[in-house]
């Protein structure tokens, strides 16, 4: 039993009162001499049952009569479906707010998102005239979905920005390609506590809420993808601790088809939420479909970018409306960081040279389709450039502009490792790789013997892209640690056969390379099968199938989709042969999870050419013939050019920051601490209709033995509003430092609005219902709340209760009536 | 001039403390209220002529004289002091109980006082005895003036006190008053009730005539008592601590049989009968004397 006015539930002791007066009259008693003495004693016998019977009823009411009086005044509260007929019931009124980016939809009066506040006050308001008390719990699903993926990023230990983009539910498939590439599925674990999260947490509300809501009413929608679901698993254990009170959940939200065409996990979850009395009321904050234009991605289009190489940036728009739209123009901005003396601007966009391009003119776009063009740029400096796409204004703004960030240093480093001592095996890439000339491909080639693997730590490899190693007849285990070490963290790794090894190289390789190594973190062995040795192909006059037949696969891609095989003049004549019962990857694992490697081209047998194998972050991939004339022409063909430029792109991509991210995707900066100090003032992206950016200051942590971190991150529990809302926001995030010579520099991070949340097709009611079935709800417009009319006067449990202690009273006066305890009316007058 | 009603109200009888005074008022005041001469009554030997006055009983105009004077004289006649009237009055204890202005002896006694001048100024001869569980006071009947201050003397100096024992009373009554009389017996019959009533009842089979007071007080026939109360039993009664709200119903109820009882014994026995409260004016009871006594010469 639970009062909301607690220290008045000592005035239950006033129940003793009657029984005291009715002992302390027993004690205080009138003496008098009566004559007529037999009367009265055989009155006494006669009813002296009856007498003490009446005398206890009515002592019971009255102390009844003083309990309910004092149980109305310290309102009683009753978990009872029947008791909360009479007693006093709290109301907790649970609102969860999907703020996510497309609830700034302004098709309609104001934005969605602002319809939904108005639906809260009115919430509010009308709880003023209902009887009982009310509370209101208010939880914006942005909030909600950072906390649980901050609380599951903890849980599992796993830093890995990737995985964060995927639990903030940012990373759904797209057509950015530059979306997150981790496997990690979010663990299950504790969820955070809704009271580090929750605008507004069982807040009683008063009689004018202005001041309550008036910091939820200056929130704006978030720029994320966020259902509703980690706010609802919030409340969950909100609604199993509150038993006591009479729970009304709010979720409102604009009830797109992409969040709740497929409502399975929200239907669960709501399924699951405790006790059957709780109220569920689905509030739909905007009126109708309509029409929206996204810029979907802007991105480069090629793996190996460098300073003073032109970059192709693709910008896909998107048309999510019910028509086809014609002649859209695409503002596109390049703004350049390479100049040395840069300085931040708070008040403007971007520190960097803006430049505006020429406008991208689209003459159609399908309803529903996709729309690709390419935009040609060239950053003749190293530095950390943005190139922004931007549509015309539309009812949702925050998926009209997107941009992408190129990290562009002079050159991109590659390290041939030649077994051979002149490096006449790496003749053919070098000559791929950098040909000379005008042709500039950003690519800046050493050749290194095997010994430099030995003698190099990790940190000098890693200032390489990418390893290609070629004829090496084996490698020390210092230099094999390092190398599964430089992959282990993302780096990338070919390793091509040479005519000149032996059987006994492939068994030492056998032997070495096959075994996870000792101490290593990752316990995955740098080649996952074994050699048998090298072998012929066999050829085979009149047969028309090439010698390579390729998959699909970041490496042949642009080689594929033609009528004809490209590699058709391609001539293979020696290969190395793997085990037979090892060179099938799927038939040797346990799951198909296990499988980290695959044949990503094959011979005309089908015995594997090339492999790609996943080891920790980063890729080997094994080129099983030697780049020799003996052994095959491909180094002579075409396409070895273009396989050998997208092997360097694939392999150094695991390493390149993503040019762009969705919103609320933590940053992270690592640098050498011998090169740059600590302190770095992170600039973000001005609020919408302001051009001031928020700084933050951060102080950059140890990452390594000689290198920082600096992290920008969301949602710890220090972070205030402000903080939350400027980390969390879409744009340009410049993060700039300043160099141990006392130079600027500035890295940018793009922050986007994930594209889906452009797609503004509704879901129906009828949809909505066949989704939900099996759950009590009542499917709302968010207008219609603030029309609802409270029962106030015929609802009034207090009124009951004082109906109810007036049939108390009345019956107690019977009952002393009854017992004689009433003078007859004639006696009373005289 | 103030209305002779008054004279007769307990509240105004309380304020005269003498019995004499308290006799005279009343009964002055009673018989001027009845519009009729108080002092010669219904006998044989004739006294004197008097201009009739309005009131006068109309049996008494002498007719002769007015067909003779053509003027309306009424006869008076000497009374008749045969009569002999014994008043009896309870004094026990349970006759001192009252809240009122005069409790139930003193009310009783003063009725018996007003009966006793009353007697006494037409010439009849009036005995007074009071008893409790033994007789206390036993006056005989005299018609002398000077016996009506024996009489008051007696009735003032008598505390009630001691229970009701009405069957040996009685029993010596009627050997101290064997000849006829009228007996007017105030009393409260709390007690032995039903050997007082047979008492009464052979008394009247003795040839009496007699008149009984049942004096009560308001308390005693309204039980308003609210307040917790602790009831102590007079003559010898238990006592009773209670919430007399709650048995107040109960009370009643057995107090109308007693009543009850009472009043259709006294029928039975041809026992002129009186409740009479003690906040009652005392007219009442002179009304139902003066009936009795005239009732008694009529038989005797």
């Amino acid at each position: 039993m639970q009062f909301l006015f607690q220290p008045l539930t000592w005035g239950f002791l006033l129940v003793l009162l009657p029984l005291l007066i009715h002992l302390i009259n027993l004690v205080r008693y009138r003496r008098t001499q009566w004559a007529a003495m037999e009367f009265l004693l055989e009155s006494a016998r006669k009813h002296r049952r009856w007498v003490w019977l009446k005398q206890a009823l009515l002592i019971a009411s009255r102390m009844l009569a003083v309990a309910i009086a004092v149980a109305m005044l310290a309102q009683w509260i009753s978990g009872s479906k029947w008791l909360s007929l009479i007693s006093q019931t709290t109301t907790h009124h649970y609102v969860i707010l999907d703020d996510s980016a497309s609830m700034g939809d302004t098709a309609s009066n104001g934005s969605a998102y602002k319809t939904a506040l108005n639906a809260i006050q009115s919430i509010a308001s009308n709880s003023n005239v209902q009887d009982g008390s009310h509370l209101l719990t208010v939880i914006r699903a942005s909030r909600a979905a950072i906390a649980t993926a901050n609380s599951k990023e903890s849980k599992s230990g796993q830093a890995d920005i990737g995985s964060v983009e995927t639990k903030v539910g940012a990373a759904k498939s797209g057509a950015d390609g530059a979306t997150t590439n981790s496997g990690v599925q979010p663990t299950k674990s504790l969820g955070p506590q809704a009271d580090t999260v929750a605008d507004l947490l069982s807040r009683t509300i008063p009689s004018d809420p202005t001041g309550l809501l008036s910091k939820l009413n200056s929130t704006v929608p978030s720029f994320l993808d966020c259902s509703a679901s980690d706010a609802i698993e919030l409340i969950s254990p909100l609604l199993q601790q509150a038993t006591t009170e009479k729970a009304i959940v709010y979720l409102m939200s604009d009830f797109r088809s992409k969040d709740w065409g497929n409502a399975t996990l929200i239907k669960q979850q709501l399924q699951a939420l405790p006790g059957n009395a709780i109220d569920l009321h689905l509030v739909d904050c905007v009126p109708e479909s309509h029409e929206n234009l996204t810029v979907v991605s802007v991105v480069p289009q090629q793996e190996v970018l460098a300073a003073g190489v032109p970059a192709m940036i693709n910008i896909a728009i998107r048309n999510n409306g019910f028509a086809p739209v014609r002649n859209v123009s695409v503002r596109v901005t390049a703004v350049d960081y390479g100049e040395k003396q840069l300085d931040p601007k708070p008040t403007a966009n971007y520190s960097g040279i803006v430049t505006e391009l020429p406008p991208l003119l689209i003459d159609q776009i399908e309803p529903g389709k996709l729309v690709t063009r390419h935009v040609q740029i060239l950053f003749p400096k190293s530095g950390s450039h943005v190139v922004e796409a931007q549509l015309p204004p539309d009812s949702l703004l925050s998926d009209n502009i997107a941009r992408c960030v190129l990290d562009l240093q002079e050159g991109i480093r590659v390290l041939l490792v030649d077994g051979d001592a002149a490096g006449k095996h790496s003749f053919f890439f070098e000559s791929a790789l950098n040909p000379g000339g005008n042709a500039k491909t950003g690519l800046i080639m050493s050749r290194e013997g095997p010994e430099y693997l030995r003698d190099a730590d990790v940190a000098a490899l890693q200032n390489y892209a990418c390893i290609i190693m070629q004829a090496v007849p084996s490698l020390d285990p210092r230099a094999l640690s390092n190398l599964h070490t430089y992959v282990s963290r993302g780096g990338g790794l070919a390793v091509f056969f040479g005519e000149q090894m032996s059987m006994a190289d492939y068994l030492r390789y056998n032997s070495t390379w096959t075994k996870a190594l000792s101490g290593a973190d990752n316990k995955t062995p740098l080649m996952p099968f074994t050699i048998k040795g090298a072998a012929d192909l066999p050829q085979k006059p009149g047969d028309t199938t090439p010698d390579l037949i390729a998959d699909s696969h970041p490496v042949f891609d642009p080689l594929l989709g033609l009528s004809n095989s490209p590699f058709q003049f391609v001539r293979i004549q020696k290969f190395v042969e793997l085990d037979k019962d090892l060179a099938d990857p799927i038939a040797n694992s346990t799951t198909n999870s296990d499988v980290r490697w695959k044949s990503v081209a094959s011979l005309r047998t089908g015995q594997p050419l090339l492999i790609d194998h996943a080891i920790g972050d980063g890729r080997v991939l094994y080129g099983l013939t030697a780049l020799d004339r003996q052994w095959t022409n491909w180094p002579q063909d075409p396409t070895f050019v273009v396989a050998a430029l997208k092997m360097v792109g694939y392999l150094a991509s695991f390493r390149t920051p993503q040019s762009s991210r969705y919103a609320g995707v933590p940053m992270r900066w690592d640098f050498s601490s011998q090169e740059m100090l600590p302190e770095i003032q992170a600039f973000c992206p001005p609020s919408t209709g302001t051009n001031t950016k928020a700084i933050l200051n951060i102080n950059a942590v140890p990452s390594g033995e000689s290198s920082l971190q600096a992290s920008l991150s969301a949602g710890s529990n220090q972070d205030t509003d402000d903080v939350i809302r400027a980390v969390m926001a879409s744009g340009n995030f410049e993060l700039w430092g300043t160099t141990t010579q006392g130079d600027r520099v500035v890295k940018n991070f793009a922050r986007n609005t994930p594209p889906l949340e452009g797609e503004l097709m509704k879901i129906d009611a009828v949809d909505l219902n066949r989704n939900l079935s099996g759950i009590k709800f009542s499917f709302k417009a968010a207008d219609s709340l603030s029309s609802t009319t409270s029962l106030a006067g015929f609802a009034n449990r207090n009124m009951l209760l004082m109906l109810l202690l007036l049939g108390l009273l009345m019956f107690e006066q019977w009952l002393a009536w009854s017992a004689s305890y009433h003078l007859p009316q004639k006696q009373a007058k005289t | 001039m103030p209305d002779s009603k008054e004279y007769l109200h307990p509240e105004a009888i309380r304020r005269i403390a003498s019995m004499e005074l308290r006799a005279r008022n009343i009964v002055e005041g009673f018989m001027s209220g009845m519009h009729r001469s108080p002092y010669f009554g219904q006998s044989v030997e004739f006294v004197q002529h008097r201009q009739y006055v309005p009131g006068d009983d109309l049996r008494h105009i002498d007719w002769k004289v007015w067909s003779r004077q053509d003027k309306l004289y009424i006869k008076q006649y000497e009374e008749d002091t045969s009569l002999r009237c014994t008043l009896l009055l309870d004094a026990s204890e349970s006759m001192s109980y009252g809240r009122g202005a005069l409790n139930k002896f003193d009310y009783a006694a003063t009725l018996l006082a007003c009966l006793a001048f009353l007697t006494l100024r037409q010439q009849d001869a009036v005995g007074l005895t009071v008893f409790d569980q033994k007789i206390q006071t036993r006056l005989p009947w005299r018609s002398s003036r000077s016996h009506l201050q024996s009489i008051y003397k007696a009735l003032t100096q008598t505390a009630p006190k001691n229970k009701t024992n009405l069957t040996q009373v009685f029993r010596e009554i009627s050997e101290t008053y064997p000849k006829r009389s009228l007996m007017v017996l105030a009393s409260d019959f709390l007690g032995s009730e039903q050997q007082t009533l047979k008492s009464l009842a052979s008394l009247k089979h003795a040839g009496h005539d007699i008149l009984v007071f049942h004096v009560l007080d308001d308390d005693e026939l309204d039980f308003p008592f609210n307040d917790p109360t602790r009831f102590e039993g007079m003559e010898a009664m238990s006592d009773l601590t209670c919430n007399p709200r709650a048995l107040r119903e109960g009370y009643l109820e057995s107090l109308q049989r007693f009543l009850d009882r009472v009043r259709h014994a006294c029928a039975s026995a041809q026992i002129d009968y009186r409740l009479i409260r003690t906040s009652q004016h005392i007219d009442a009871a002179l009304t139902a004397y003066l009936t009795s006594r005239m009732a008694h010469l009529r038989t005797r």
